[in-house]
């Protein structure tokens, strides 16, 4: 027999198509290379984007946006970034006076809707993917540059028009409006102040998986025990919880105008106690997009009664009286839902309403 | 207006009451239904008892389980009362219209857009304020409502009494109570639904009561949808919708959609109407 | 207010709506919902009247039990191993019953054929084809699932699937899923394919997807007849009379908690893999118990789903009985074609605890795989074989003494049945719901890999141990 066997005929093909792919792609306009083309354009496309994204935050911020600081924020390198700019301020997006980069009008409103996607983005995969909020940036990343105008009209609706994201970043309007943060960073607070965490700043990744990791969360209510130069030690859900000096800034409070952790009546749901009747003060702002919604149809709004009725095996969750109905709710929900004690017979405090 | 329920000596469980005197004039059609003169809607919270209210106007058999979301598509079937041929459309129950999960929007558009002659709000007796929501919201969309309060054999059980007299006054619209499961006040409810239809009973329902500030949003933005759609039934329901953002009714008003309602609202309702496809193939 | 001037288009009305809910200080919805609440709490106050000397709150009792942390969990393991029981109960005495009159009926047609003088080839296609399919079907399947859909249903109708996802909601949240997911693996053990479409009632996309891809491994309706029938034959057997029912409901009650086993472990990989995320939030309604009609339910469950998914059965049964009687009739090469693919398969079936008979019967059900075990029935007995005894004791001749079958084959098919890829109805069915094909074909293909992994797995250490098969 003097055939091939398949097995080299096999290899001859795959060699062949190799080859023919390596060829194909550096003539032009063939299939081949048009994909490559797409490809690069893609790229690029991205990459103005986050440059656009990144300075608009930064201008944001207040710092000074120059090529270094970008590229710094950005880890790429300044020749690289030089080059993009320099194609970007040909299309008008940006002027680079060589002391400031600043965006052009259509680069502002180019950049406005990069981070509108990226943060409404951001809140869809915490709302409704329920993605961990250390995992929210990265994949944000990547859908921001897909979506298009009216996909983001529908994902704005689809979320019930979020103001803020997740991190509590506003998030920009769809003709280009972006509100000022309302928070100052946690290191300008004194003690004793009574406080709101209304954003904590996601870059870089270390300092704030380390937030995270202290239990802080947009949202939540503080009060604010010793301060020192080196820390700030929080009272967070009856524990103290002992923040260092590097995390300070990038934590940022509001006054907690409701004070809801003054009253020793105010509890969360989730802390009281099977058979305590109580009435509901507020859905914090960690409650958000569908289940926010969906506890309302429920009823549970406030000025509402509400009483713990069952336990479960697990203690998780529990079952509530509401409105004449009986509604399960997870604890994790049930603490971010602030109430107060109806007067117990035994103490005669009375009380306020 | 008002109408208070006249209850039936109580049947037997499993009684069938096909042969009580007072359903002499139903005549249960099931899903053999090829024409129909009016076109009913049965709205409602989950476990209201509403699939027991559909199955005792059209003598089908849908099961009715009892658990939140066990209606899961929509049921359809026909009736005829006083020589009239109702089609009946079960909805998905639902707790409000304004979360936009897929049940709410199946409900939603076909409140709004399959233009049904009346819709019938199912509510619990044994939790009236919950259900109440819905038929608030049902109420600013449509006037051509009537509130079945359902399940009285659960609230006597229970010590509840509800005064429909008192509370079809509140309201605005007319308010039945029925036990579907026996047949109680079942035809109450039809003769309500058929004065709705033809007019005899003006409904006049109840407005929400919103915060000065929504208030003041509302007063700036219905004149402006009435004046794009003249003669929109319920321009403020649709102010409500475009201040949450609801895409769908943005939509509508972009495409003309709204007005075209608001121009059929006056016509008398089609036998033939091709609603229900278009209502689905919209979502 | 707008200029008057000109007359107002749809897009000026919308940029006013978007312009004014910007300036609501808090959020719309919440401000709308709070007053529609306020509103119809105070309706609700004018109308309704308590009467608060009746202690009406006999639901709260019960749900304090049923949800209580010492009895919720055993309680609920008791009423499945009480469904479970009944089911067995009922099911050996009527299968046995329907078994000696349909085989009756087959002998007659056999008789008045061959009157007839037909041919044998016809004889044996309808009759010990195409009718000893639809008997093998009709005689196993019927009698467990018109005793188990009723009894399920009525529990459905009180109202007591709800307090089990209450009561279980804990344990789906730690592996990343919603407690709803039980609502939907209940209706599971009726049909999967029910249970895909029951899991639109879970919001988040993500859980809902673990719920869809683990449906499969409650097991449905079609399936219990199977597990019964080997639970009954290969334990229940080994125990006195007594107690043998007893030893079957036990030994179904384990199969099932290694199906919610398996539940839990794939969608924890899940969670950590393909379908990365937290759980979502909870809420879910305890709806009032309601007193079911018995005589609606009997109606709907025997109507609706019982006859339902036997007709479903019947129309592959049908076909495969003709396909298996013409594998075992059209020789090829002095071998039957059956024989042929029994052969070819048995070192594989082998290798998972069963054998070439068993695959091959799975791959001539592939379309309703819940009649592997009739069909493979129909392969063992082949053409002609008499049937002397009633029931259940046929299959046990037909299966150990001449197919030498022992315990370990019993618990590999059991577990092959219950872990093995849904059933072709499932299939279509995930794919409408997801409009996918990727996750329609993981769907399929997770659960056919963990039955070959765990069969393969059981019967190794098995026989490692000594275990005969």
């Amino acid at each position: 027999m003097t055939g091939y066997s398949i097995i080299e005929i096999l290899i001859a093909l795959l060699l062949l198509s190799v080859i023919a792919i390596v060829v194909l792609r550096f003539v032009p306009n063939s299939p081949i290379q048009r994909y490559f083309q797409m490809r690069r354009e893609k790229a690029e496309r991205a990459l103005w984007e986050d440059v656009l994204r990144q300075i608009v935050q930064m201008e944001q911020d207040g710092r000074i946006v120059s090529t270094e600081s970008l590229a710094g924020t950005m880890g790429r390198s300044v020749p690289e970034l030089r080059r993009v700019m320099g194609r970007m301020g040909e299309h008008d997006l940006i002027v680079d006076d060589s002391q400031k980069v600043r965006l052009t009008k259509d680069g502002k409103r180019w950049a406005l809707h990069v981070l509108r996607a990226h943060r409404l983005w951001e809140s869809y995969l915490a709302d409704e993917a329920r993605l961990p909020m250390s995992r929210l940036h990265h994949q944000a990343e990547a859908v921001e540059h897909q979506l298009s105008e009216s996909d983001l009209a529908a994902l704005d609706a689809h979320l019930g028009h979020p103001v803020e994201d997740p991190h509590g970043d506003p998030i920009p309007t769809a003709d280009g409006e972006l509100a000022h943060p309302r928070g100052t960073a946690l290191s300008q607070w004194e003690g004793g102040a009574y406080v709101r965490v209304v954003h904590l700043e996601d870059e870089p990744p270390g300092i704030f998986n380390r937030i995270l990791s202290k239990g802080i969360r947009p949202g939540l209510s503080l009060r604010l025990e010793e301060v020192s130069p080196q820390s700030i030690s929080v009272l967070l859900d009856g524990s103290i919880v002992t923040l260092e000096q590097d995390l300070l800034p990038n934590v940022e409070v509001a006054e907690d105008t409701e004070l809801l952790t003054a009253d020793p009546r105010v509890t969360r749901l989730s802390q009281l106690p099977t058979g305590q009747p109580a009435e509901i003060l507020a859905l914090s702002d960690a409650i958000r997009g569908f289940s926010r919604r969906r506890l309302l149809d429920f009823g549970v709004t406030p000025g509402t009664k509400v009483s713990p009725i069952l336990d479960n095996p697990f203690g998780d969750p529990r079952a509530f009286r509401i409105r004449g109905t009986t509604i399960g709710i997870r604890n994790e929900q049930a603490r971010e839902i602030w109430v107060r004690r109806d007067a117990a017979v035994r103490s005669s405090t009375g009380g306020s309403r | 207006m008002t109408r208070t329920t006249n209850p039936l000596p109580d049947a037997p469980p499993g009684h069938d009451c096909s042969t009580c005197p007072s359903f002499s004039h139903l005549e249960r059609l099931g899903i053999r239904l090829d024409a129909w003169d009016r076109l009913v809607a049965l709205a409602g919270n989950p476990n209201t008892g509403k699939s027991s209210v559909f199955n005792a106007l059209t003598g089908l058999k849908q099961h009715v389980g009892n658990w939140p979301g066990k209606t899961v598509s929509r049921a359809e079937g026909g009736f005829r009362f006083n020589g009239t041929r109702y089609k009946i459309v079960d909805l998905p129950g639902t707790y409000s219209l304004l979360s936009a999960s897929e049940d709410e929007e199946i409900s939603r558009n076909f409140i709004l857009f399959g233009k049904p002659d009346c819709i019938v709000v199912v509510a619990d007796a044994t939790a009236l304020e919950r259900n109440l929501n819905l038929a608030l919201q049902v109420m600013e969309i449509t006037d051509r409502i009537v509130i079945c309060v359902n399940l009285l054999d659960e609230a006597r059980r229970k010590g509840i009494e509800v005064d429909l007299r008192s509370l079809s006054r509140d309201l605005g619209v007319p308010c039945v109570g029925t036990v579907a499961r026996t047949g109680e006040g079942l035809p109450n409810l039809m003769r309500a639904v058929s004065e709705v239809i033809d007019g005899t009973a003006i409904t006049k329902p109840v407005r929400t009561h919103v915060p000065a500030e929504v208030e003041t949003a509302l007063a700036e933005l219905v004149p402006m949808i009435e004046e794009v759609a003249p003669g929109l039934p319920n321009a403020r329901w649709v102010a409500f919708r475009l201040l949450d953002g609801d895409l769908r009714i943005r939509e509508a008003l972009l495409n003309g959609d709204l007005s075209h309602l608001a121009e059929d609202q006056h016509k008398p309702a089609n036998p033939a109407a091709p609603s229900l496809v278009s209502i689905h193939g919209s979502q | 207010m707008q200029t008057a001037h000109h007359p107002v288009t749809p897009e000026e009305v919308l940029a006013r709506a978007d312009a004014l809910r910007r300036t609501f200080r808090t959020s719309f919805r919440d401000q709308v919902v709070e007053g529609i609440y306020s509103q119809a709490q105070t309706l609700a106050d004018r109308s309704v009247s308590r009467d608060h000397g009746k202690k009406w709150d006999l639901d709260q009792r019960i749900d304090r039990i049923v949800t209580s942390p010492w009895w919720g969990l055993p309680i609920m393991m008791a009423l499945l191993t009480g469904v479970l029981w009944v089911t067995i109960v009922g099911a050996n005495f009527f299968s046995d019953l329907l078994f000696s009159a349909l085989f009756k009926v087959e002998d007659w047609g056999v008789s008045a054929f061959n009157a007839l003088s037909a041919p044998w080839w016809l004889t044996g296609f309808v009759w010990h084809g195409v009718y000893r399919g639809l008997a093998w079907v009709v005689s196993v399947m019927l009698p467990p699932m018109a005793i188990f859909f009723p009894i399920f249903t009525i529990l459905e109708d009180l109202g007591y699937l709800p307090r089990i996802a209450f009561n279980l909601d804990w344990m789906f949240r730690k592996v990343g899923a919603h407690g709803k997911q039980s609502l939907t693996m209940a209706m599971g053990f009726g049909c999967n394919a029910a249970g895909v479409v029951a899991t639109r009632i879970i919001d988040s996309p993500r859980e809902r997807l673990i719920a869809i891809l683990t449906n499969n491994f409650v097991p449905c309706n079609g399936r219990w007849p199977t597990l019964i029938m080997l639970a009954t034959i290969f334990v229940a057997a080994q125990f006195p009379p007594m107690v043998a029912s007893l030893a079957a409901a036990g030994t179904l009650l384990g199969v099932v908690l290694i199906g919610i086993l398996f539940t839990f472990i794939t969608s924890a990989v899940l969670t950590r893999t393909l379908l990365k995320g937290a759980a979502s939030a909870f809420s879910l309604e305890l709806p009032p118990y309601r007193r079911p009609s018995i005589l609606r339910t009997l109606y709907t469950s025997l109507i609706d789903r019982t006859l339902f998914v036997l007709m479903r059965a019947m129309a592959t049964a049908a076909p495969a009985g003709a396909v298996i009687w013409l594998l075992a009739n059209v020789k090829l090469g002095g071998q039957s074609l059956a024989a042929w693919g029994v052969e070819g398969l048995n070192p594989f079936g082998h290798a998972l605890g069963l054998d070439g008979a068993v695959l091959l019967a799975y791959i001539v059900a592939i379309p309703a795989n819940e009649i592997v075990v009739p069909t493979l029935m129909m392969i063992y007995a082949k053409t002609g074989m008499m049937m002397d005894e009633n029931g259940y004791e046929a299959i046990r001749h037909l299966l150990v003494d001449q197919n030498g079958w022992t315990l370990l084959t019993a618990v590999s098919l059991m577990l092959f049945s219950l872990l093995h890829n849904p059933c072709g109805t499932t299939i279509l069915t995930i794919w409408k719901e997801t409009k996918s094909m990727r996750w329609t074909l993981l769907g399929t293909f997770i659960p056919l890999g963990i039955a070959f992994a765990v069969c393969f797995a059981v019967a190794n250490i098995a026989r490692l141990f000594g275990a005969a098969g």
